[in-house]
């Protein structure tokens, strides 16, 4: 979407405007991307011996790619239920720090709306529509921003299920070009959103975590994500604290 | 088939565990606190650690890939959004890159 790009605000005049805005970004790339996901990731539950209505019901309550895929490839592995659990726990391990950021992003702490609310909009939390208001967060007020999110986000949990349907029948004649040509721009997609958060130390952290986890990763395998991710976070609070502190004067209240 | 259902509702509780914690640490996180600030810098470096990841060390269809094309069109995408700002003309020079790399070069 163009419009995504601005960065100027948006009158908070008209409450509807947000959530059109959500659901009319959602319609592009992201949208493309996480249907082809899906339609990869329902091509994988087939494989395992998955029903649809069981792959439909792990793309539903999951929402986590990550975790679904590590769900059906371990199920293929016959691993055991507590093998299951644990794996997919890890993978969707970042799920914790996304939500709290989310809350943080949306201001969902303020009261403005009920717990099992904050649960369905956490729920509904996936990297693609996190990514997507860490950079239009700003232009739009607090409770503008949760509409936005509430429309953008709702589309995508849609097209995700759509894709899962999908691919469940689709997989053996979609071609396997196109799909794995949507697949490489995924994380690309992924990664432009980050450059461009709204917030400045979440780019640069994002720059480093890019950096160090794929160095890492000939050493420490899968866990490079979670010790590259903290490593690389906390060394860019860290400097930016220094070079806050540096530039004000040394000294001051916590 | 009901161990299926049960590995299904088991992977649910595994996530849904983290957003549900995520709920009630961020509804007690004051706004813009050092924590808040370090959580939100750890993850944005871990989500864009696993998209390294998919790129450098991809598995599944994107393996079958090669590694000179999916850098081509990081690369791309990276100096096309840098210059000219635009979401949908980067990835669309990153789409272009790929495909050049891997359908007319190698």
């Amino acid at each position: 979407m163009l419009s995504a790009f601005s960065r100027s605000p948006v009158p908070d005049d008209n409450p509807a405007r947000p959530l059109n805005d959500g659901v009319w970004a959602a319609f592009s790339i992201p949208g493309v991307s996480i249907f082809a996901n899906m339609v990869g990731f329902a091509a994988i539950a087939r494989q395992a011996g998955f029903d649809l209505p069981m792959t439909l019901a792990t793309t539903l309550l999951v929402w986590g790619m990550p975790g679904q895929v590590a769900m059906a490839s371990l199920h293929i592995a016959g691993a055991s239920l507590l093998v299951i659990f644990t794996a997919v726990a890890l993978a969707n391990m970042r799920m914790l720090l996304m939500s709290i950021s989310g809350m943080e992003m949306m201001a969902l702490n303020e009261g403005r709306h009920p717990f099992w609310q904050k649960v369905l909009l956490m729920q509904m939390l996936a990297i693609t529509s996190w990514v997507q208001i860490g950079m239009v967060e700003g232009r739009y007020s607090k409770p503008g921003l949760v509409r936005y999110f509430a429309g953008f986000a709702s589309v995508i949990y849609a097209l995700g299920m759509l894709g899962t349907l999908a691919g469940y029948y689709l997989s053996d004649w979609a071609s396997p070009d196109v799909l794995r040509a949507v697949l490489v721009i995924t994380p690309l997609y992924i990664l432009l959103m980050v450059i461009n958060a709204r917030r400045m130390l979440n780019r640069v952290a994002g720059v480093a975590g890019g950096a160090l986890c794929p160095v890492l990763y000939p050493v420490l395998g899968e866990w490079s994500i979670l010790i590259g991710g903290i490593a690389a976070g906390t060394m860019v609070v860290m400097a930016d604290r220094f070079w806050q502190r540096a530039s004000t004067g040394a000294g001051g209240p916590e | 088939m009901i161990e299926l259902w049960i590995a299904i509702l088991l992977a649910f509780a595994g996530t849904f565990c983290w957003r549900f914690l995520g709920v009630i640490i961020g509804d007690r996180l004051p706004q813009e606190s050092l924590v808040s600030v370090w959580v939100n810098a750890v993850a944005y470096a871990m989500v864009s650690g696993v998209m390294m990841l998919i790129v450098v060390f991809p598995s599944g269809l994107v393996a079958s890939s090669s590694l000179t094309s999916r850098l081509v069109a990081l690369f791309l995408a990276l100096v096309v959004m840098l210059w000219c700002r635009n979401m949908l003309m980067a990835a669309l020079a990153g789409l272009c890159g790929f495909i050049a790399v891997t359908y007319f070069i190698a």
